[in-house]
């Protein structure tokens, strides 16, 4: 196929999109919104571990507060999760590819 | 508008329920919507038992793909969550087992939905429960439905 304006357009929003910077603050909003798909994802990694949060935001685990290394890996795989799965990948039209987040070319072309 | 085709939810878990157990190590998993659990059995599910494949929907996205606004295409994202204790290869064979059955729909039913799309996958496997577990994204299309 031809190259045509949007291969152009990709590769420009591309090469902006993998400044450090910008891919910080991409995998912020991603991975923290819509905060109630945030929730429901963090619920279900944390009861893998018995972890639950109140609602002042504090972590336990069976009354106590729990191991720090076993919070951090539930948290992880919530933001390994979100990176994919967050619905906001749809509304910015982005995906998450080679580590990184980048624009999802197929969801540009759908709206030409 | 009344939606009277199968959910999204309810296509995979249809299409998931072919499973051929021969593939996997004559081993069926439990293949289940995550919101029939009852809460935070996460935790108390026994996988010394069973493997589990759950299901959950995480977007559901309509478009209006021309701008008369008479058909609407919708793009349903579902996260399908594959959990097993047994071994990284049976963790593999049941992979192969979901990719499978989805390309086997890849095309619709002609009904319901009109394409299966296997997207991505995550690895969530924990070296120190030695449990393995994948989560795939599958997207159920379905395509310029007539808004009346």
């Amino acid at each position: 196929m031809p190259r045509d304006e949007v291969d152009d357009l990709m590769e420009e929003l591309a090469k902006e999109m993998l400044v450090e910077k910008v891919q910080d603050e991409m995998r912020q909003v991603i991975t923290q919104s819509p905060p109630n798909v945030r929730k429901q994802i963090e619920e279900q990694e944390l009861a893998i571990e018995g972890i639950k949060k109140d609602e002042g935001g504090n972590y336990t685990q069976n009354g106590r507060p729990p191991n720090e290394s076993v919070l951090k890996a539930a948290l992880d795989r919530v933001d390994k999760r979100m990176l994919r799965e967050s619905p906001a990948l749809q509304e910015y039209k982005l995906k998450f590819s080679g580590g990184s987040l980048v624009p999802d070319e197929a969801a540009y072309r759908r709206d030409l | 508008m009344v939606a009277t085709w199968t959910e999204g939810l309810d296509v995979i878990i249809n299409t998931l329920g072919d499973w051929n157990r021969a593939n996997t190590s004559n081993i069926k998993p439990v293949i289940a919507d995550i919101a029939t659990t009852l809460p935070e059995r996460g935790k108390r599910i026994d996988l010394k038992k069973s493997d589990y494949v759950f299901v959950y929907e995480t977007a559901h996205n309509e478009e209006a793909p021309e701008l008369l606004y008479d058909f609407v295409t919708t793009r349903i994202n579902i996260t399908v969550d594959l959990r097993t204790t047994k071994s990284r290869a049976h963790q593999q064979a049941m992979e192969n087992e979901v990719r499978r059955l989805i390309h086997t729909k890849r095309k619709g039913d002609g009904v319901s939905f009109d394409r299966l799309v296997f997207k991505t996958r995550t690895d969530l496997s924990d070296r120190t429960k030695s449990l393995f577990r994948m989560t795939f994204q599958i997207e159920v299309v379905i395509f310029a439905e007539l808004v009346p």
